[in-house]
Parts: structure tokens; C-alpha cells; sequence
């Protein structure tokens, strides 16, 4: 007797997912460009010393011009790559961490204990976290830790309110109680069966925490907040670039500006891709 | 009498591929003609009937050599038949409550429905909509006008749909799976609503469904789809009691036998390895109990089978016995002991005797594993029933062979199996520790109809040669009927008949249990089907507690 | 919900205020010696704690801190000398009207993104990208390129100093928003000055705010579009100005939850906005508080700022029950 079986359905769009992936690659090549630059061209020395009379435009010598002090923009913005990309990256580690296993654990397990730290994330999130960011790095000192630890305060409850809906939606796949029923432990069945399908989803709101702590962190300059010149840090140089700009050397703000926009669209870029390359794979 | 519809050499392909999805298909349909379009999922059934009303999704074109309504040629499908829909076609959906949209009231949605094709007054719209919500058999029209659709049943939504279809007068009536998603009892009533209304009003009909009994009951001619191409379309009387194509025989073939007996258990009552007492329990403290003391007991070896409606409790009995949930009062308990009142730490290495198979064998395994690895979780969280690594290979090579797959499946991954056969790696893994009690919870449901067949025939070999006991929970009589040795019925919370599986299905004691019997549609046509007719003839249908669905 | 939200909003508030007192006097970092500067005596930095009152205990420190706030004193500013309160609440309106108005904007090119991406097949390619540019781009730096290219070389826009030119008549002081006032008091060239001086704030903030807004809204209307009942419309032929407006009445509630939020947070990253502008609200003054650590200051606008994120959100709750009837059973 012959048996009919439905169709039987295949993994598709291979041919995207390798474009994906090659985009990925080659973001991530220019990030690490970025920061060898920073270190070649950007020496601590060289872009903390004046090099020649204030708001010197783009010349063969000096790429970007010279700022307000006289210092060489190029190399300012070189320089502050390395610590923007590095702040930001120390907040992503940080984040993934740290706020990963808490987001998997709240949205595993419906405990008081988790039903009270739900709580009191959920008053954590009702605030504008840029103010209390300010407020922290303010307060105690302009420290680059104490702008990892604010940054992380800041995106962490986010990041920890996205993945556990993830988590959520996971927990309540049909296969995950089958896992539990069948005998496994609650442990077991949390790395074996529910971290695997919302890995992708904790790594794309992990570049998206990094590539918003740039733009914090350069904010929070902008406004003096956190790194103080004579450090070269983008926002700082985009704040100091403004009056200039305003008569017409534009090179000492735009540059700077310039620098956060593309280092942001990359790590945000990342995430995307990233995002969409998990998700394919979770079907 | 002229067709209503006629279309010739129906072709459907996606725009950037010349192969068709659905070929030559002739569809027509004269007045008080019902047809029904059958197959199985991936047929065509959907596409077909979308193609024919000019509505096919985005990328998807569709071509005929003739088409014609109510005798007069069409130039297009797409434009022409958009200005007959809903004014000289209605439709009847899947999914009656999500067609309407939650934002505003039924009575407005229909009333805007009504005036786009008939104008009139809003206070005609009004007047008529409420005497078609009466003829469709809704118990308070003024009240169904003014609710919105997620505060209506099933069966009402379906009957207001129904009535929105009608309420235009239309020639032609094209349901797709209208009664899927309802319960047995519900199905019955709308189906014999949807006929009546046909006949009475001289239109014809297109009725898509999946399930042969469907056709049977409310079709007077069929036509079966299979890979986008037509088998076999003829009256029904032909076609079901007189099949030509292979195809056909073999989805008749795979219906239940309304005969059939159940397993019948001989010799001394063997052990009990499962045993229920007084479950009560409620989602809120006292109030709307689930579960009103149910008694249940299974025996070693032997399937005891849970059926009811939905709403009734079967899943959660199910899994208070599980230990998923808790029960505010009772006893479980399992092979002797009594686990109660066990932690779940205490109870999980018991797990190791009680598994399940779920109902949607898709969902139930990890898409990420590869079959081995599924069928050798429960093998790793146990060990003792296979310590060493050639042992535990040894039995997953054992039991891939007993479900009757071949060995190469189990280096592939789940989405790469047809649902037979993913449905046999569940129960593959479910027998994995050697259980006791294995509970069946729905496992035929979604699962095609030729299919069914296989995986019951399957699990009632497995039961010979194990010696497992089964709690079997379906709606699905035919399952139940291949597998139970005793049967209990659930009836909101109660159990209101229990005994021997060849009582309680040949002769029923309870008007409930003979309610649900008669709503499973016979395959006969005719015969059978008139006594379901004149059991839910008015419309007014009634449940046990005499309320309208 | 509603009156969960209600009754939470006292322990709320109390928390709050607990926590940013805690902010600012428990953490590492002597706000005395930050104040004071790098060539203080130890004598001027103990007088500054004197001052400030952080030599009695801890303790003490709170309950006057509690004590002043149940009576609306929220003490002074080290840096104007003057009372708090009045300072912050001099400058509030200003900053809810640039903030009303940028979100307005913000949602409204949110919804115009939205809809490009999901329905135009045409356009749908610059939406999207418009939309990745915009999350991109921080605020302030969209501020800074807009002024140089609309003040500096096309001259259009005014001169980014603040909310109306030195040279224009101040109108009588009634809010503190140019704008307000001078609708207020009918001066009308008043009107079109601070009304020019709003098109690039606002601009910048619908650029860059309206384009998260955007991606909400596509998902709004990418699910909206998928509905049952929009596939059941079409095939019961209803006309296409019913469908789209079952579709906007589905996808609009979302989108607005979301701008909702965003307003909440817009009232923390104003603060560049402000600065960019010179805009003079209260967000201005608090960042300069804050590179300043004018604690009392920092404490007021850090309370200001919970308090009418609390509203929003209540006001959202009511929003969104009055949109999705499902919500309400």
C-alpha cells in the first residue's frame, strides 16, 4: 500500500545568507582597520599637540585640517576611535555577560524572585536611562569605566526586556515542555534547547547596545559629560567645532561627526545582518 | 440550468517560474450544485479557488482557456470576478472571528458590508442583517449586532460570516474549511445550515475542505486535487462509493471504518499502572473548576482513551497526571506510589516511565537536533537504561527500526521529514526509556488523513510487542476506535461515561456521548447523513445544556 | 491597568527620588572638590561641604532632603544661587514645546516611512534607507550638519541661538516659550520668528527619532496587511477606502504607543538638541548642571523628568485601551 506523504520542505535563500555573511565580514574588517588606524595614525602624542595656527583647512599635510587648539583633526579622530570602539565594545561584552543570563533566567523561570526583579526593571525602564547615564557619569567622575559601567546601567534593562520575550516565546515552543516533560533538568533543557534559538537575537541587541553607546558616549562629551578634552573624543570635537563651523571652517565638526555616523551604521549594520542570519537558521 | 461557474484549463504558476503549482483544472458548478474541492495540504485546494475569484496572493498568475459566470464569458479573472465578489459570490472563511475585524462592532462591519453591494438605508441594512442573523440561527440578533468578534464563539462567528455571505443574495457561495476549526457537535449544525440555505435560495456552492466527511455530508458532486492536478470529479455518489483513480482509493481507504470496534482486551484485568482519583482543580481558587473530581484508571498494557470537545479538559487532566500542573484536590498515582504531592525534582527521575507524544510533531522537536539526537536525549537523561555509549547506539538503532524508518533518517534534521514521519521519531523517542504509560496527546490531529492510518496502525503494533499502556486523548474517533481497549468521555470538567471501548461506541448510554457519535460525519453518503441532518436540522442544534453554539 | 498604574505611582515617585538621592550623595567622587576645582584650599572644599550640608550624616541628609521635596522645595542652585524650583519650571515649558512638537513631527515621518516601505514597491528602497540613515545618526551631530548647511550656506534658516534673534521683541513672559508667549500676546512677527527658529530642532529630532517611529510603524502595517480580516475584506469586495482604513485604525495604535514611549525618552536626550539649539529649556540647564555638579539642580530636573514620564505612561495606558478593544476584556 502505497503511503502519501505531504511535500517535504528544504532550507531556501542560500544565496542571501552567504551575501550576509561576506557583509559581515567585511564590516567587521573595516572596524579592525579602524582601530589599527587609530594606533598608526593617531598616537596619544600626535593628537595632543598643537601642530600649527588655529583652523588651518585640509592640506596635504594635515587630511582634516587643524581644530581650534591647532591640533591635527585627522589625527584626533583617529585617536578617539580607539577609545569610543573600545568603550563600546567593553559595554557589549559587559552586556552579553551579564544581562544575558539574567534575560534568560526571567524568561525561563516565573518565580517571586523573578516576578520582583520584573518589577523593579520595569520602574528602571520607565525613565529616561540618557538622564541617569549623565547623571552617574557626572557624578562620579569622567573615568572610562565609570562610562562603561553607566553605558551598561543604560542599554542592560533593554537588552534584558527584548531577549526575554525572545526567551518567553522560546519557553513556550511545544518542544521545550516536551524536553521537560520527558525528564530533562530545568538546567539542561535551558542550555540545550532554549539558548541555541535565542543566541541570535541576544547577539543582534548586543551590537545594537554597542553601537547606541557611541552614540552616548560621544553625546555625553558633546555636552561635557565623561571624556574631557584635551582627550580627543568625537563628541567633544564635534561640540568644539560648532562655533567654527558657524564662520565657515567646517572641517573640525564634520569630521568628528562623520566618524561617529559610519563606526555606528557598522556595528548597526552587524546587528541586522546578524539578526536576519539567525533568524533563517531558528525556522 | 446553466452553470454558474465554468472555468477550463485552470493554470497557476508563480511569476518567475514556468512550472505550474496547479494544472488544468475544469471547474463548474450549476445551481443547487454543491462542489467540494478535497485533497490533502500542498493539493492546490486553496490556490485554486483563489485563482477562480481573481484573488491569488502577490507573485502568483494565474491562466485559463475559458471562464464564464452565470453563462456570460469573463475577459479577466482578476477584474471581473473582483466586481462579482461578496455582491454575486460570498464567501465563508476558515477563520470566522479573525475575519472580522476587532475594531468595531459585527453589526457595523456587516452593515458597511451590506451597503457597499446593496445600497439601502442604514436602517434597512440594519433590519435585514438582524432577520438573516434569526435564519442562520443565532439566538439574540440584536446582541450579536452590537458585540464585538472576539466576544463570539466559534460556531456563532461562523454562523454570522455565514449569514454575511447570504445577506447579499449572492448566486454563489465559496467556503474554504468552514468547519475546521469548530467542534464535532458545531460542525454538524453548520454544515447542514450551509446546505439548507443553498438549496433554498436556488445558488450554488464551492466547499474546499481537507476531510472526506465533510464532502460526504454537505456535497453533491467532488472533485479531488493531488500535487495541483484533478484525479478524479464526478457526483459524489460515484466517486466515494465507486472510485476510479489510485489516489482516491487510497484517501478513502485511509477513512475510518465507523465499524470498527476498539481493541478488546482479553484474559485477567492486568495491573494498574495509572490511576486517578477525585481530580479537582480550577485556574481560580473555587471558581470555574476545569476539572470536577475525575476518576480515571489505566491498566498496564492496555489504551484508555479521553475524548470530548475542546474546552472539555482533556489536556489538562492530561497534565495534571503529568505533574505539569498541580490539582487542588486528588490522588495520582503512578505504578503503585502515590506522586501527589512530589516535588518535581523528587518526581523527574519517575519521568523516566511517563512520556509523551504530542500533538504537532513539528513543534515537539528541536528543529536544531538531528533525529539521533532526539531519540538519544532521553537515553542520556536516564542512563540507566543504556549506560554505555554502543548500548545507548544499539537501542536508538532499535527503535528508528520499530517506527519503521530507515536508518538514514537519523542523521537528518527534522525539517527535512514529511509529518508521518516526524510524528514516528516522537514516538520513537517517547518509547526511548521503556515507559510504562505513554500519553497520546491528539497525535493524529495533524496529521493527513492517508497518514493517520500509518502512525495508528503503528503505535497499536508497538503496544503488542511493549506492552505499553496508552492514555490516548483525541477528538478523533477513528484513532480512537484503532486504539482503545476503554473509552471516557469528558464533558466539562466531568467524566459522563466511562467503560469498555465496544460499549460506549457501539451503544452509548449517555445523550452527550450519542451527540458527539452522530456529529462525526459518516462516509456513506446519504444514509447515515440524514439521521446527523435531522439531528441538527433547524440550525438550533442544541448542546447538552441547551444553549447554541 | 490603569489603576494598578495609580496606585504604584506614589512608591514610585518616593523610589525615585530615594534613588537619585542616593545618586548624588553615595556615590565614589567628591562633589565638594569637583565643585570647588583643581586649585581649592582643603579650607574652600570644607566650606563648600558646609555648605552644602554634607557633614551631617547620611541620614539626616535624607529626611531634609524628604522634608523639602513634601514641600515643593527642591533647594538651590549652587551656580545661579537661586531657587530651584523656579529655575526649572521657568524653563519647562519651553523644552515640552520642543519636545511636543518634535515628536509630533517625529511620528509623522515615522507613519510617511512606515507606509513607503510596506505598501510603495517604488520608493520603498529610499524609505528604508532614510530609515537606517536616521538610527544611525546621532541627534546632535544632524543638528550640527543641518545648521551648516541651512544657516551657513543657504542662509535659510535662522542663527541657532535660541528660540527667537536677539533683534526680535521679546513678548510679555507668561510660560517662558517664545512661541507660547508671543501666540499669547498676538505679536505676530514674534510668532514667525520663534516659528523659524523651531524648523531645524524639530527637524533634526523628526529625522532621528521619527525614524525608530518608522520601524514600528512598518511592523505595524506589515502585520496589520497580513490580518485575516484584511484577506477576508478583500475577498468580500469591500471598497478600498474601507480596507485602508481598517488598516490605519490597526496599525495607528502600536505606532502611537511607540511614540509615546519615545516622547518619555525624548525628554533625556533633548538635552543635545538643546544644547545644538542654544534652546535655553530646561534640558539646556540641566546639562550644564551637570558638567557643573549643581547637585540640587541635577536632583529637581532628574524628579521633573520621572514625573512626567509618569504621566505619559498613563496617559498611553488610557490611549491604548480606548484604541484595542481586545485589551479591555
Amino acid at each position: 500500500m502505497a503511503v502519501i506523504e505531504a511535500p517535504v520542505e528544504r532550507p531556501t535563500r542560500r544565496p542571501a545568507r552567504r551575501r550576509a555573511r561576506i557583509e559581515v565580514a567585511i564590516w567587521c574588517g573595516a572596524l579592525l582597520l579602524a582601530v589599527i588606524a587609530s594606533f598608526i595614525f593617531g598616537p596619544t602624542s600626535k593628537a595632543t599637540t598643537v601642530m600649527g595656527s588655529p583652523l588651518e583647512p585640509p592640506s596635504g599635510e594635515h587630511l582634516f585640517g587643524l581644530d581650534s587648539y591647532g591640533m591635527d583633526v585627522a589625527a584626533r579622530v583617529a585617536s578617539s576611535a580607539r577609545l569610543d570602539i573600545g568603550v563600546a565594545l567593553a559595554v557589549g561584552v559587559l552586556v552579553f555577560v551579564l544581562a544575558y543570563p539574567i534575560a534568560l533566567a526571567l524568561g525561563f523561570w516565573n518565580t517571586w524572585w523573578t516576578k520582583a526583579i520584573l518589577r523593579m526593571l520595569d520602574v528602571f525602564q520607565s525613565f529616561p536611562s540618557i538622564v541617569l547615564a549623565l547623571t552617574v557619569v557626572a557624578l562620579t567622575g569622567n573615568g572610562v569605566w565609570n562610562l562603561v559601567a553607566a553605558s551598561t546601567f543604560v542599554f542592560g534593562p533593554a537588552f534584558i526586556r527584548t531577549v526575554r520575550s525572545v526567551v518567553l516565546s522560546v519557553r513556550g515552543q511545544t518542544f521545550v515542555e516536551a524536553a521537560l516533560a520527558a525528564g530533562v533538568t530545568p538546567v539542561r533543557t535551558l542550555v540545550r534547547h532554549v539558548i541555541p534559538h535565542t543566541l541570535g537575537a541576544a547577539m543582534a541587541q548586543t551590537t545594537i547596545a554597542v553601537s547606541r553607546t557611541i552614540i552616548l558616549v560621544a553625546g555625553m562629551a558633546f555636552i561635557g559629560v565623561g571624556v574631557q578634552p584635551p582627550t580627543p573624543e568625537w563628541g567633544s570635537m564635534v561640540q568644539s567645532g560648532v562655533a567654527p563651523m558657524l564662520n565657515g571652517a567646517w572641517w573640525a565638526a564634520l569630521f568628528p561627526g562623520l566618524a561617529i555616523v559610519l563606526t555606528v551604521t557598522a556595528f548597526d549594520r552587524i546587528g541586522t545582518l546578524l539578526g536576519s542570519l539567525t533568524l533563517e537558521v531558528d525556522r | 440550468m446553466s452553470d454558474l461557474i465554468e472555468i477550463r484549463g485552470l493554470h497557476v504558476r508563480r511569476a518567475d517560474v514556468q512550472a505550474p503549482i496547479v494544472k488544468n483544472v475544469d471547474v463548474s458548478v450549476g445551481r443547487r450544485r454543491v462542489l467540494g474541492i478535497v485533497g490533502e495540504t500542498g493539493a492546490g485546494k486553496t490556490l485554486t479557488v483563489r485563482a477562480l475569484l481573481g484573488a491569488l496572493p502577490p507573485g502568483l498568475v494565474a491562466t485559463t482557456e475559458y471562464a464564464a459566470f452565470d453563462g456570460k464569458p469573463l475577459a479577466s479573472l482578476t477584474e471581473d470576478m473582483a466586481r462579482l465578489r461578496g455582491k454575486r459570490i460570498g464567501m465563508v472563511v476558515q477563520d470566522p472571528v479573525g475575519a472580522l475585524p476587532y475594531i468595531q462592532s459585527v453589526g457595523r462591519t456587516l452593515t458597511t458590508l451590506l451597503r457597499t453591494h446593496r445600497p439601502m438605508s442604514k436602517a434597512e441594512a440594519h433590519e435585514r442583517i438582524l432577520r438573516m442573523f434569526e435564519e442562520v440561527g443565532l439566538r439574540d440578533p440584536a446582541a450579536v449586532m452590537r458585540v464585538r468578534p472576539h466576544e463570539l464563539s466559534g460556531g456563532m462567528a461562523q454562523r454570522v460570516v455565514i449569514a454575511a455571505a447570504l445577506m447579499t443574495d449572492p448566486d454563489l457561495i465559496v467556503a474554504d474549511e468552514p468547519t475546521t476549526a469548530l467542534d464535532p457537535t458545531v460542525q454538524a449544525q453548520i454544515l447542514a445550515l450551509l446546505k439548507r440555505e443553498i438549496m433554498s435560495r436556488d445558488a450554488g456552492a464551492i466547499i474546499i475542505t481537507h476531510d472526506i466527511g465533510v464532502v460526504a455530508q454537505a456535497c453533491t458532486d467532488v472533485m479531488v486535487l493531488y500535487q495541483g492536478e484533478v484525479r478524479e470529479a464526478g457526483p459524489v455518489e460515484k466517486v466515494l462509493t465507486a472510485p476510479q483513480d489510485d489516489y482516491t482509493r487510497t484517501l478513502l481507504r485511509a477513512l475510518p471504518d465507523p465499524n470498527e470496534l476498539g481493541a478488546v482486551s482479553e484474559g485477567p484485568r492486568p495491573k494498574v499502572v495509572v490511576e486517578a482519583r477525585d481530580i479537582v482543580k480550577s485556574y481560580r481558587r473555587g471558581k470555574d473548576p476545569v476539572l470536577r473530581g475525575v476518576r480515571l484508571t489505566v491498566p498496564a498494557g492496555q489504551t484508555v482513551a479521553i475524548v470530548g470537545e475542546s474546552g472539555a479538559g482533556k489536556s489538562t487532566l492530561v497534565r495534571t497526571i503529568l505533574k505539569l500542573i498541580d490539582i487542588d484536590s486528588g490522588r495520582i498515582v503512578l505504578k503503585g506510589t502515590d506522586i501527589t504531592d512530589m516535588s518535581q525534582r523528587a518526581f523527574r527521575p519517575q519521568r523516566k516511565d511517563v512520556q509523551v507524544v504530542y500533538q504537532n510533531p513539528t513543534a515537539a522537536l528541536n528543529p536544531r537536533l538531528t533525529i539521533r539526537q532526539l531519540i538519544e536525549e532521553p537515553l542520556l537523561t536516564f542512563p540507566e537504561v543504556a549506560p554505555t555509549k554502543a548500548e545507548r547506539d544499539a537501542r536508538i538503532h532499535e527503535l528508528i527500526a520499530a517506527v519503521r524508518l530507515r536508518l538514514e533518517f537519523l542523521d537528518r534534521y527534522p525539517t527535512q521529514l514529511s509529518g508521518g514521519q516526524k510524528q514516528r521519531v516522537a514516538i520513537a523517542r517517547a518509547l526511548a526509556t521503556r515507559p510504562s504509560v505513554v500519553v497520546l496527546d491528539e497525535p493524529t490531529a495533524s496529521l493527513d488523513l492517508s497518514v493517520r492510518r500509518h502512525v495508528v496502525d503503528l503505535l497499536a503494533e508497538l503496544q503488542r510487542s511493549t506492552g505499553v499502556a496508552y492514555i490516548l486523548v483525541s477528538h478523533d474517533f477513528a484513532t480512537v476506535r484503532s486504539l482503545a481497549h476503554e473509552v471516557a468521555v469528558l464533558y466539562r470538567g466531568e467524566i459522563v461515561e466511562s467503560g469498555p471501548a465496544a460499549q460506549v461506541l457501539r451503544s452509548p448510554r449517555n445523550d452527550y456521548t450519542r451527540r458527539l457519535l452522530a456529529a462525526e460525519l459518516s462516509t456513506v453518503p446519504g444514509a447515515r447523513g440524514a439521521e446527523v441532518m435531522e439531528l441538527f436540522a433547524e440550525g438550533s442544534g442544541a448542546t447538552p445544556k441547551g444553549g447554541v453554539a | 491597568m490603569i489603576a494598578t498604574r495609580l496606585a504604584l505611582a506614589v512608591p514610585l515617585l518616593f523610589a525615585v527620588a530615594t534613588l537619585i538621592f542616593l545618586l548624588t550623595h553615595v556615590l565614589p567622587g567628591d562633589v565638594a572638590g569637583i565643585i570647588a576645582g583643581p586649585n581649592a584650599t582643603p579650607e574652600n572644599i570644607e566650606a563648600i561641604r558646609d555648605r552644602l550640608g554634607l557633614n551631617k550624616p547620611l541620614w539626616e541628609q535624607y529626611t531634609d532632603y524628604l522634608a523639602g521635596l513634601l514641600r515643593g522645595d527642591l533647594g538651590e542652585s549652587f551656580v545661579t544661587g537661586r531657587d530651584v524650583r523656579t529655575e526649572l519650571l521657568d524653563r519647562l515649558p519651553s523644552t515640552l514645546l520642543l519636545v511636543t512638537l518634535g515628536i509630533l513631527a517625529a511620528t509623522l515621518w515615522g507613519l510617511l516611512l512606515g507606509a513607503t516601505t510596506v505598501f510603495s514597491r517604488t520608493t520603498a528602497p529610499a524609505a528604508r534607507a532614510l530609515t537606517s540613515l536616521g538610527l544611525s545618526m546621532p541627534d546632535f551631530v544632524l543638528g550640527v550638519v543641518l545648521i551648516y548647511v541651512f544657516y551657513f550656506l543657504l542662509d535659510w534658516a535662522p542663527s541657532p541661538i535660541g528660540q527667537i534673534d536677539l533683534a526680535t521683541p521679546r513678548p510679555p513672559d507668561v510660560t517662558g516659550a517664545a512661541l507660547i508667549d508671543a501666540l499669547l500676546a498676538g505679536q505676530w512677527s514674534t510668532v514667525g520668528d520663534a516659528l523659524a527658529h523651531l524648523v531645524l530642532p524639530v527637524a533634526t529630532m523628526a529625522l532621528v527619532y521619527g525614524a525608530s517611529v518608522g520601524k514600528v510603524a512598518e511592523s505595524a502595517f506589515l502585520e496589520a496587511r497580513s490580518a485575516p480580516f484584511m484577506d477576508y475584506a478583500r475577498l468580500s469586495g469591500l471598497r478600498r477606502r474601507t480596507r485602508a482604513r481598517y488598516l490605519t485604525l490597526t496599525s495607528l495604535p502600536p505606532t502611537i504607543t511607540y511614540s509615546g514611549v519615545a516622547y518619555a525618552y525624548m525628554l533625556g536626550g533633548v538635552v543635545l538638541i538643546e544644547t545644538v539649539f542654544s534652546w535655553g529649556g530646561v534640558a539646556q540647564f540641566a546639562a550644564s548642571a551637570l558638567a557643573n555638579r549643581d547637585l540640587n539642580v541635577i536632583q529637581g530636573f532628574v524628579l521633573i523628568v520621572a514625573v512626567v514620564t509618569f504621566l505619559i505612561y498613563l496617559l498611553l495606558d488610557i490611549f491604548y485601551i480606548v484604541m484595542d478593544p481586545r485589551v479591555r476584556t
